[in-house]
């Protein structure tokens, strides 16, 4: 069992697309997170897993820009990079999917898609205007490559089911250059049949060369769908296993006893 | 003659059943503000015979300027989730404001009305943008309730214009302000109303074809998904309620310039009214929904609803009853608007 404990030990494909090293991160007098350094791969989906309280969701709102580390460096694809808003994160090519997804209820799946990125133009060189067909045009064609099917997109998305929901969220995400998807308990509000759908999703787009790193509870879900698994534990990373070289009942294990 | 009954038999309940579908498309499409305001209308003319007589719709059109304008201000806070009850005293601080700087800068140079005129009118935009922007910071940056802010700001702003103008009217602004900015009518078009159309045309470019105006929907909608997309959500609440109260200010301008004098009491009904004005038309007390245009049509609709109580003389403290009735009206039947449209969802 020594080998596993090995983020030094390359997975399928290789090459580092985000590594994370030392990182702390301190709240009140309350240490979230104890020097953790994670490097997720080129083409892998990681899966990140631990007790309520393990500092996962710390470690994901410092990946994805939402919280800025007290000490610790982060490099995506070899450089060393300041990741301080989530736009700074989607600028490197990291996007983020929320356990409550994001998404603005009352706006329609073009509108989602574009939220806080809306395409315009200048009149006169200086008054914007949105290019509200553009994005109605850029969403669908989105949508078609995605492979998701919508029955209409001009409603608003609190009509829509749970699996749509996440389906434009995610779509959402792949606006833009993005190699890597946080996913914060993707499949926790959805049903077995939609949950699934919402798994074939990640592997068709990881099967694109998009990297996933995925917080979860389920782990059916970790096993059928990840490469390797990381475990945290009270602010500390206990380990980096490969799926397929480990069992349900050895993560369960480092996820209560903290050790291999 | 049983077939005539029979048919008759028939017609009627499907008029009726088609009638009434109608109306519950409209209900759910566009709220309360069309079904309402064509009750209105046809019930005063019935009424009144007067109230569907040009002079008598130019008064309104006229009336509800003003309405219109701070209506539009008001939007913008229950967009962003949030309510503006300064508003009247915003107007009422802006009125003796604008006539104290007039009535001093015309009083230093008698031959210089119109710099008079322009300096009121700057200083009364400079006062609602401070206003706005102390609601705004005090909302988004130090979290105080918006009800309680603005209620707070409410007494604030009233006890300085009564300290100002010592409870008195002011007098001394140019007598043009007035020609201008009341009486003119271009093309039979009163000045207040053509005001209130500039104010709607940038209030629809804004809300309707900016980013700014999307992210405003959007930050009322779902502040946390905002501001995880990279919205400066403290910015875009702090601006809303700027707006809101620059907005304000011109319908404090537009008043002052109506009455001819700075009121301290200036537009204290303005509050309720344009909260009922702006839940009539379908803004949601939620955030995120609501038309600008249907928001005139709601100011619109107050006003009406006032001038035909005049013309049919209910008295005036019977009109505040009604007023409030209505606003209350208004909210049940947004909740059970939303219940209906969940409804159909499920369906």
């Amino acid at each position: 069992m020594d080998q596993v404990l090995a983020p030094s030990r390359p997975a399928a494909g290789g090459t580092s697309l985000l590594k994370a090293s030392g990182i702390v991160k301190s709240f009140g007098g309350n240490r979230a997170l104890n020097g953790v350094s994670l490097d997720v791969h080129e083409n892998e989906i990681m899966a990140l897993v631990g007790d309520n309280g393990a500092g996962k969701s710390t470690l994901v709102k410092i990946l994805s820009g939402a919280e800025v580390p007290d000490e610790g460096t982060i490099h995506v694809s070899g450089r060393l990079a300041a990741i301080q808003s989530p736009h700074d994160a989607h600028d490197l090519g990291i996007a983020t999917l929320h356990q409550n997804l994001g998404l603005v209820d009352c706006f329609d799946v073009p509108q989602n898609v574009f939220l806080g990125r809306e395409l315009s133009t200048k009149i006169l060189g200086v008054l914007p205007l949105l290019r509200r067909a553009e994005m109605v045009e850029r969403t669908k064609a989105l949508l078609r490559e995605l492979d998701i099917r919508m029955p209409y997109l001009d409603r608003p998305v609190s009509t829509m089911s749970g699996g749509q929901r996440q389906a434009v969220a995610i779509s959402r995400l792949l606006l833009g250059d993005i190699k890597l998807i946080i996913m914060d308990e993707p499949m926790a509000a959805l049903g077995v049949h939609e949950g699934q759908k919402v798994l074939d999703l990640i592997q068709r787009l990881s099967l694109r060369g998009i990297s996933f790193l995925i917080v979860s509870h389920n782990m059916e879900h970790v096993m059928s769908i990840s490469n390797r698994v990381a475990v945290l534990k009270n602010g500390n990373l206990v380990g980096v296993v490969p799926t397929e070289r480990t069992t349900r009942q050895d993560i369960t294990s480092m996820i209560i006893h903290g050790r291999v | 003659m049983s077939e005539r009954i029979a048919v008759e038999q028939k017609f009627l309940p499907d008029l009726l059943g088609r009638l009434s579908s109608l109306a519950r498309r409209i209900f759910l499409a566009g709220g309360i503000l069309p079904i309402v305001l064509v009750v209105a209308i046809v019930g005063f003319a019935i009424a009144e015979p007067r109230f569907l007589t040009y002079n008598n719709l130019f008064n309104v059109a006229r009336a509800s300027s003003f309405l219109v304008v701070v209506s539009m201000g008001q939007m913008l806070t229950l967009l962003v989730r949030g309510i503006d009850m300064s508003i009247g005293s915003t107007e009422a601080l802006v009125s003796v404001c604008v006539a104290l700087v007039m009535a001093t800068v015309l009083a230093g140079d008698p031959n210089a009305p119109w710099l008079a005129i322009a300096a009121g009118i700057g200083a009364g935009m400079a006062i609602g943008a401070a206003v706005g922007a102390i609601n705004g910071i005090g909302i988004a940056v130090f979290n105080v309730n918006p009800f309680i802010m603005t209620v707070g700001m409410l007494s604030i702003l009233s006890g300085i214009a009564l300290t100002v103008s010592g409870g008195m009217p002011m007098y001394g602004m140019p007598k043009q302000f007035g020609e201008v900015f009341a009486y003119a009518a271009p093309l039979g078009i009163p000045a207040p109303v053509w005001v209130a159309g500039g104010v709607f045309l940038i209030m629809y470019y804004i809300l309707n074809w900016t980013p700014f105006g999307r992210r405003i929907y959007a930050l009322g909608g779902n502040i946390v998904a905002s501001r995880l997309a990279g919205i400066s959500t403290r910015l875009h609440m702090v601006m809303a309620y700027v707006m809101c109260s620059v907005i304000v200010a011109v319908g404090g301008v537009l008043l002052t310039a109506r009455v001819g004098t700075g009121e301290a009491t200036l537009a204290s009904t303005h509050v309720l009214e344009s909260i009922t004005a702006v839940v009539i038309a379908g803004v949601s007390f939620f955030g995120g929904i609501g038309r600008v245009g249907n928001v005139v049509l709601g100011a619109f609709f107050v006003t009406l609803v006032t001038n035909g109580m005049n013309l049919l003389r209910v008295p005036s403290y019977q009109q505040l009853i009604v007023l409030g009735v209505l606003l209350i009206l208004a909210v049940v039947v947004d909740q059970v608007r939303i219940k209906m449209m969940q409804q159909v969802r499920a369906e």
